[in-house]
């Protein structure tokens, strides 16, 4: 038997050269210094495919219009099999692959791992950092319940606002008319079209520049003799992830998602209020008025994405030991100080609004649900 | 489009009017409930605002106990006669065209307020 599978191996390797494949795959060299913090890449990878696989379980059983989004989602949840559970491993998934990315991100920049010659691995990765973004913008709308609807109303304000693009923007959104179909339909073909491939395009040239330049190396490094990657490092992702899934799972299984009540573009009761890793955007707006509001709507957005994408071409020193890099340890918790502030202010100025409690188990009225 | 009795509407608070009215959405013509907020104004005109803050579009509502329309999204305040008081809202509350027949008033366009001066 050993013989056979040994046998079919070796056949299979010699018309694919898979096992010369992985070998070289899992025997890259990595530096010494390399552990436990380079797992959040990995993670995120992952939490990316579980996006894609709970995100075309939901398409299958999703009706994607306005009203019919709202009630396919209620059936999604009342009657698919394991639908809400598919359904809250997207939800906190996405939540979960914001926390990862930016996670990533401060782990990069405290190590100045951007440096030369890794600035466009950098480059690539504050890309895919806004594309995580723009799903968790998109994907908002889609459950056209009044959380949605109304959120969705300020967003697409604020893209209306760009100083010469507003215009365009307004148009390519569906219109600065209310929020409706058009919106609808541009919403979702971005969010399932348009935005993945897209994705996976720059995760692949993110991970191959990685290869290319291999993980970066820290002061002390060139003295000590590098590892493989396997199996170490492979099984520190592999625990990494598990831990990851292990807490999406207990999420998506214990925290129930809200699915408030359907859109009503008339209700002037409701208080709209962004996804939480929005929330210090959405105070932001509140600190300028007037002929200042651009200000915080699109200058100061801006000017944080610009400085991100600059920031390798700025700080161009030697490598340094994380310890002794104090001005990123100093602007890293300012920023983490700045964002809890804000979003803690946010949540502190939204009124308690009485929960609409949609009651899954009732009869299905949903049905006569009709889009208003 | 009918939306009100005239008889309703008070100089000191204002009421919210909600009707029906047809609305190409895309491809779809939809029978939408929208909403106005009319006062009488000074001069005894009706006066109808939009139901939409200026700012980024949330619906704002009147506030009982301040005597102002309250943004309840990033706290733009509004006064009866649709000006702004405070916070981002850029302009002033819109207005829809408002004529009067047999005691039912009645909503056109929705124009800003500076429109509807001229």
């Amino acid at each position: 038997m050993k013989r056979r599978l040994e046998n079919l191996g070796a056949w299979l390797d010699h018309r694919t050269g898979i096992r010369t494949a992985a070998r070289q795959f899992l025997c890259e060299e990595i530096p010494a210094s390399s552990g436990w913090r380079q797992v959040f890449g990995s993670v995120a990878v992952f939490l990316f495919l579980v996006q894609v696989f709970t995100g075309a379980l939901l398409a299958f059983n999703y009706a994607p219009t306005p009203g019919d989004a709202y009630n396919s989602l209620r059936y999604i949840l009342t009657e698919v099999t394991g639908g809400r559970l598919i359904r809250g491993l997207h939800h906190w998934g996405a939540s979960m692959m914001v926390v990862v990315v930016v996670l990533h991100m401060a782990q990069v920049f405290l190590y100045g791992a951007y440096k030369k010659p890794r600035e466009v691995t950098w480059v690539a990765g504050v890309g895919l950092f806004l594309l995580t973004l723009a799903y968790g913008l998109s994907g908002y709308l889609l459950p056209w319940d009044n959380r949605a609807y109304w959120g969705t109303v300020v967003a697409t304000r604020i893209g209306a606002q760009l100083p010469l693009l507003g215009p365009y923007v307004a148009r390519l959104l569906g219109g600065e008319g209310p929020v409706g179909v058009v919106t609808f339909a541009r919403f979702f073909g971005l969010h399932v079209l348009l935005l993945p491939p897209a994705t996976m395009a720059l995760i692949g040239l993110h991970v191959y520049l990685v290869r290319k330049h291999g993980v970066a190396p820290m002061p002390g490094d060139e003295a000590r003799p590098a590892k493989p990657f396997y199996p170490v490092q492979v099984f520190k992702d592999t625990l990494a992830i598990f831990i990851a899934f292990a807490i999406l799972f207990t999420m998506a299984v214990a925290v129930r998602v809200p699915l408030e009540q359907l859109a009503d573009p008339s209700d002037t009761s409701y208080i709209p209020r962004p996804e939480w890793y929005f929330l210090f955007l959405f105070q932001t707006l509140k600190l300028f008025t007037g002929p200042l509001e651009a200000v915080g709507s699109v200058v100061l957005p801006g000017l944080a994405i610009l400085a991100l994408v600059a920031t390798p071409f700025l700080d161009r020193g030697p490598m340094m030991e994380v310890r002794r890099r104090t001005v990123a340890i100093g602007f890293v918790s300012l920023v983490a100080i700045g964002w809890t502030g804000l979003t803690a202010a946010a949540v502190a100025g939204t009124p308690r609004a009485e929960v609409v409690a949609v009651d899954y188990a009732g009869p299905t009225a949903y049905l006569f649900a009709l889009p208003e | 489009m009918e939306a009100g009795d005239v008889s309703a509407l008070a100089g000191d608070r204002p009421v919210e009017l909600v009707f029906r009215r047809n609305r190409t959405d895309g491809w779809k013509i939809t029978s939408q409930k929208t909403t106005a907020w009319a006062v009488r104004g000074a001069d005894g005109q009706a006066i109808a605002f939009g139901p939409q803050c200026t700012h980024l579009g949330c619906a704002y509502h009147w506030d009982d106990a301040r005597s102002e329309f309250v943004c309840p999204c990033h706290n733009s305040l509004f006064g009866l006669d649709g000006k702004v008081l405070a916070g981002p809202a850029p302009r002033p509350l819109d207005r829809y065209e408002t004529k009067i027949q047999g005691g039912k008033l009645l909503l056109g366009r929705l124009r800003s307020a500076s429109e509807s001066a001229r």
